[in-house]
Order: C-alpha cells, then structure tokens, then sequence
C-alpha cells in the first residue's frame, strides 16, 4: 500500500511541477520535499522486508523481494541526495541565467517521473510493467540529457534514446519469447508474463526457446546496462545532463537495468538447471565491458565523460562477478552499493566543478585543490573509494573478483585484473593534473573563493556511508545479511 | 481454409509488402504512407485473428494499432518535419534499387534463422500463426538493417518503428496477442517515444541544419 503511495506522490510532484504559478524556489523546494517523503515512505515500506523482518511480499502485479527492497531504498536515498544538490546547483544556474524556469519545470517534471519508472522497474512482477517501467526510464530522461539546448546534448539526446529504446525493445522481443516458452509449458496467456509463475514453469520449458529468449533479453538489457559494444550512448548521455541527474543515471539506472536482467537470469538458470552458460555471457561482455573503457580513459579530455565512462568500467566489474556463482554474487551486491554511493558523490562533485571553472575539459581546470579545496578534497576521497582504496567496499568485491576470478577462470580474471588496474590508473592521472597541476593562461582565472555548500555536505555524506559500509564489510559483520539479500538473485 | 482465415493471409501478405516498401522508400511522405499501410495490415490482422480465434480482446488491440500507428505516430512525425522544414528527400547508404534486393535479402535471412530456431520447434500446425513467426523475425531484422542503413534521423526513427511492428507481429503469432493493460502500456510507450523522437530530430535539424546522421560526430574520444 505504502508503494502505492509512494508512486502517487511521485505523480503528485510531477504535476505539481507543471503549475504555472511555482517559482523556481518553489520547484526546487517540492522535488525536494517528495525526495524526503518517497525515503520515508520507501523505507516504512520495504526496510522491514530487507532486514528480513517481515516475509517477502508477493501481489498478482508486484513483488517486494529484500534484494528489490535494497535497490528501492538505494533509488530513494539517490533521489533525495539529488534533490538536496539541486537545490543548490540549479539556484547557481538559474541566477547564472543558464537555466530558464520553464527548463527547470521541465527538470522537476521529468526527475519524479524518472524514479517512479525506477520503482516499478523494481518492483514489478508482471513482465509488461517491468518493460514499460524501463522503457520510461529513457522516455523521462530524454528531455534532461538535451537539458542545455547544444549540438552535442542533442547529439547525445538522439543517439540516447534510439540506442536505448531498440535495446529495450529487443529485450521486448526476449520477453515474448520467454512467454512463448511459458505458454508452450502450460502457462495461461495473463501467467506467461509474471516472473513468479514462469520461475515456478521452469520444469517443463522448452530450454532451447528459453536460451533464444536470454541472448535478445542479454543484448537489449545489456544496452541498458552500458555493457561493451552496447555502451556507445552512455559517456555521451551521462556526460551532458545536468550533474544530479548524471549522478542518479550513473549511479542507480545502470543497477536497475542490471537487476532486472538478473531476474530473467535466474528463469533460464533453473530451465537449464545450471547458470554455467548465463554465467559466461557475463564473464566474457564483463572483461570486454572492463577492458574497452580502461583504454579510452588513458586519453580522456573531458572529467564528465571521464567519469562516465568509470561507470562503464564498473558495469563490467558487475558483470563478472554476477558470473562468478553465489560468492561474486555477494561481491555483486557490494559493488553495487559502494558505485551507487561513490559514484554519485562523484557526479554531485563534478557539477560543482563545472560551476565554478565553467568548463569540463581537463586542460582548462587546474590546482583545483588550491582553488576550490573542499571540492578537490571530497573529489579526491570519492575517486579514492571509486577505485577501491580501503577501507572502501570496492575493494572487497574486487578482493572477491580477483579471488574467486582466478581459481575459476584465470584467463578472464587476469585480463579483468589488467583493465582495473589501468583504468584506476587513467583515473588517477587526470585527477591529478586537475587537482595539482598548475594554471595556465587560457583557463578561466577570476574563481571566487570557495565556501561550503549543500553540494559538499551531500558529498561528505554520501562518503561518510560509505566508510561505514566499507568498514562493516571488511570486518564482516556485515557479510550475512548482504550474503542472504544476494541470495534473492540465485535460482539455484 | 475460412473467409477469416483467407483474410489474415492476405493481411499478412499486406504486411510484408507494406515493410518491403518502407525499407526501400526513399522521399518522407512515401515512407509515412507505408509504414502506415502495413500497420494497418497488422491491425487488420488482430481483427482477422480476433474473429478466427474468438478473441475478443485482440479487437482492442487492433483498435489501438490502428490508431497509434497508421494515424498518430505517421502524423506527428509529418508535423514535426514540416515545422523544422526538413528536407523530404531522405539518405541511405544503399541506392533505392539496391534497398528493394538488400531488404528482401535480409527478410530471408530472418526468416531462414526463425525456422532454424528452437521457436519452430514443436510440431505447430500449419496456420496463419505459425506463418507469422518467421515473418515477424523477418520484419525485426529489416527494421534493424533500416536504422543501420539510413543516415537521416527520420528514417532511423521509422526503423525503430518497423522493428517495433515485427516485435508486435510476434506477439500476436506467438502469444495470440499479450494481456491488453500491458499492450496499452506498450502502445503509450511506442508513442511517446515516437513524440520525442520527432521532436529530437526537429531540433537536430534546426541546430545542424540537416537531418543527416553523419553530421551528429562532435562527440567522440
């Protein structure tokens, strides 16, 4: 009931948004304000259920499962950061006279509409819903990433949406055929199409149909995903919305997309009655989706773009070890909160960059630690949590990717190994020329002086959690409940 | 065979002829036109499918076809290309002549590859249905090989939409049809898509002056 409600005052804030008489203060206040409330309402709801409280919920349209329960809570914790940054970043670029107030009516309408499409990603049980939901995850982000009118965001925009929606809709195409396989097995028309009921008609599916389905299901959410060669629109696309919105895109759509991918995952592994051959479409697109990007971001002109492309490298780092077994899976789940946390603070970082130095280029910001310190001190421990620096939570699921990875694979792993070495590397030298190289002339150099802000405190936050998730999973305590919620995502 | 059989073939058959000519049209309003028709021949398929079979619901579902695809989306899109002044002369790297051999030649292979799948697998018996299939497979591949091929952001976005009519071919071949919430959901999402969409390439052509997507290259590594 409660996610009922969360979803209408996700509807209600949309609309809300559309007033004609919201002022831009005003527009920001209540984005802020269904944030707070979408938390509460999300955690009250499904907090329970990821503590393992009360029983998993299962409805004929939905399904709260403890490690959907974990992804929502991470959505609402991401939304609410992101509107606290907003608060902030667009005031700059409103008084800036960069941002108009229909631009920014236009950013209040299509950010709660964006997490609601999340939520019922999430939380959907009936396959069509769960389509729909992630097809409008690109629909409501469209508008944002050709947010600034440029040639390049409508560059970015188009190649976004026709990327995204064929790859949704091939994961369409996986979704009927699955379908079919449910029907052949027995399923009702309305059963074929909820992911309880087929897991539970694995028995008598036909597996070589199931298998079809997993290869247009693997390429289309794959897309989504940023999986390597799939990945094209995404250092584009998250490059060039406005900095919140990149941090939400970067740091949870990715997650979203994968765990729905992992969903269908579990259906084919129990038809097949193992997950030896899932697993090695997510071993081989993992090292490819960790080795591509580590190339490129040696050579990287652009810190957004930089960052972007990270989230490639990590959607990689994902895969293998969603391909490892039970063991990667809890590495899986690590991973994923520790990129969600590190890589938005990145984000809401790289916005403030952006604001002050007006410019993302690497060679035209520079001693960003003498100039802007709060902001190149927060940047320099996220990239540092980023690349798995202890006592980050990264470092034990690349602990888990090295240590599972080469006793089972160690070809693979070697070469996944390779490619997070070197992109950690390419990280590390561009940040250093941007925190400590000194200015040169073409740079902007009147910056005034830094002073903290909600952005910092967002960021100091976000790392804040981040030490004491690290901290609980290295000392271990934390290790069993993140090892039963991962369980969720096992079929067999 | 029955009047209603006879009619879903040649709807059928209208479908395919309708997507043969999209993927080798090579002026806007021409393009509208088939990829229109042949929606409609889909539509007129769920109609001839939903009499035949007693499915009362795949007349919903023909309704909506119809009225998003032959008549919404063709609309908009015409309206957003007039607005931004777009040139009606489209680009593909293939010449229209060639278009009409390299179409048919991908449909075969979709085809060939459906009937080689584990999806014809199953002893069905031969009807209006099972044809569909591969057929459907076939207009998948052409929609894919269409927004491979064209270079102007129009008819990229066609392509989207005649995959989207092989997709919706599948449905109806192999599942008689999905449950109507989820095919208005779909049809909602098709539209909106095809909205943005429209509009993007309206502003694309304002900005850069054409519709050709070889001129969208200011992002690269």
């Amino acid at each position: 009931m409660l996610l009922f409600l969360a979803f209408g005052i996700l509807l209600l804030a949309a609309l809300l948004s559309l007033l004609p008489k919201m002022s831009g203060r005003s527009l920001r206040w209540t984005g802020l304000a269904s944030s707070v409330l979408i938390l509460c309402a999300i955690l009250w709801s499904v907090g329970p259920v990821l503590l393992g409280w009360t029983d998993p919920r299962l409805t004929s349209w939905w399904e709260v499962s403890r490690f959907a329960s974990l992804m929502g809570i991470l959505v609402a914790w991401l939304y609410v950061c992101a509107m606290l940054v907003s608060l902030h970043y667009l005031h700059v670029e409103e008084r800036k006279g960069i941002v108009s107030i229909r631009q920014m009516r236009l950013y209040m309408v299509c950010v709660p509409l964006f997490v609601l499409s999340m939520l019922a990603a999430i939380f959907a049980d009936n396959v069509g819903i769960l389509w729909v939901a992630l097809e409008s995850t690109t629909l409501s982000t469209t508008l944002l990433v050709s947010f600034y009118g440029k040639k390049s965001s409508m560059e970015a925009a188009w190649k976004y949406i026709v990327i995204c929606s064929t790859g949704i809709a091939l994961g369409l195409f996986g979704i009927l055929i699955l379908g079919y396989a449910g029907a052949q097995a027995g399923l009702q028309e309305a059963s074929a199409f909820k992911i309880s009921l087929l897991r539970g008609a694995t028995g008598s599916m036909d597996q070589g149909i199931v298998m079809w389905a997993f290869v247009f299901l693997f390429i289309g959410f794959g897309t989504k995903i940023g999986l390597v060669p799939m990945h094209t629109w995404l250092p584009d696309a998250h490059s060039k919305t406005p900095s919140p919105v990149s941090a939400m895109l970067s740091g949870i759509l990715l997650n979203v997309a994968f765990f729905t991918l992992l969903r269908f995952k579990g259906i084919v592994d129990l038809t097949l009655k193992s997950g030896a051959w899932t697993d090695q479409f997510f071993l081989v697109f993992g090292v490819l989706t960790i080795l591509l990007p580590s190339i490129v971001l040696l050579s990287q002109r652009n810190y957004k773009r930089m960052l972007a492309y990270h989230s490639v490298e990590h959607m990689g780092i994902m895969a293998f070890l969603a391909g490892l077994g039970p063991l990667g899976m809890v590495g899986f789940t690590i991973h994923m909160i520790g990129h969600a946390l590190s890589k938005s603070a990145l984000f809401f970082g790289a916005g403030e960059l952006l604001q002050r130095f007006e410019s993302t280029k690497f060679h035209l910001v520079h001693d960003v630690l003498k100039r802007a310190p709060r902001t190149g001190l927060l940047f320099l421990a996220a990239a540092l949590f980023l690349i798995g620096v202890p006592p980050s939570g990264l470092f034990l699921s690349e602990y888990v990717l090295v240590g599972t990875g080469l006793v089972a694979h160690p070809f693979l792993s070697a070469a996944a190994l390779a490619g997070i070495t070197m992109a950690g590397l390419g990280l590390m030298r561009h940040l250093f020329e941007l925190l400590f190289h000194p200015t040169i002339p073409e740079e902007k150099q009147d910056v005034p002086v830094e002073t903290w802000n909600l952005t910092h405190t967002v960021m100091a936050l976000q790392l804040g959690i981040g030490l004491i998730f690290g901290l609980w999973m290295l000392s271990g305590q934390g290790w069993p409940l993140l090892s039963s919620v991962s369980a969720d995502l096992l079929s067999l | 065979m029955t009047n209603a059989s006879l009619f879903s073939m040649l709807m059928i058959g209208l479908f395919v002829a309708g997507t043969l000519s999209c993927f080798s049209t090579m002026r806007l309003q021409s393009l509208l036109r088939s990829y229109a028709f042949s929606s409609a021949a889909l539509g007129g398929l769920a109609l001839g499918l939903a009499v035949e079979e007693s499915a009362i619901h795949l007349i919903t579902v023909a309704g909506a076809v119809i009225v998003v695809k032959s008549f919404l989306v063709p609309s908009v899109i015409s309206r957003m290309a007039e607005r931004s002044h777009a040139s009606k002369r489209l680009a593909s790297s293939l010449r229209p002549s060639a278009s009409w051999f390299v179409g048919g030649a991908v449909f075969a292979v979709g085809i060939y590859l459906a009937l080689r799948s584990p999806l014809f697998v199953g002893g069905l018996e031969p009807t209006q249905m099972t044809a569909l299939l591969p057929i459907s497979v076939g207009v998948v591949f052409m929609g894919f090989a269409m927004m491979i091929l064209r270079k102007d952001v129009l008819s990229q976005l066609l392509g989207f939409l005649v995959l989207e009519n092989g997709i919706a071919a599948f449905s109806l071949s192999a599942l008689g049809g999905i449950p109507v919430a989820i095919e208005f959901g779909v049809y909602s999402a098709v539209l909106i898509g095809a909205i943005l969409m429209a509009t993007l390439s309206g502003r694309v052509q304002q900005l850069f002056g054409t519709h050709d997507t070889s001129r969208l290259s200011e992002l690269t590594d």
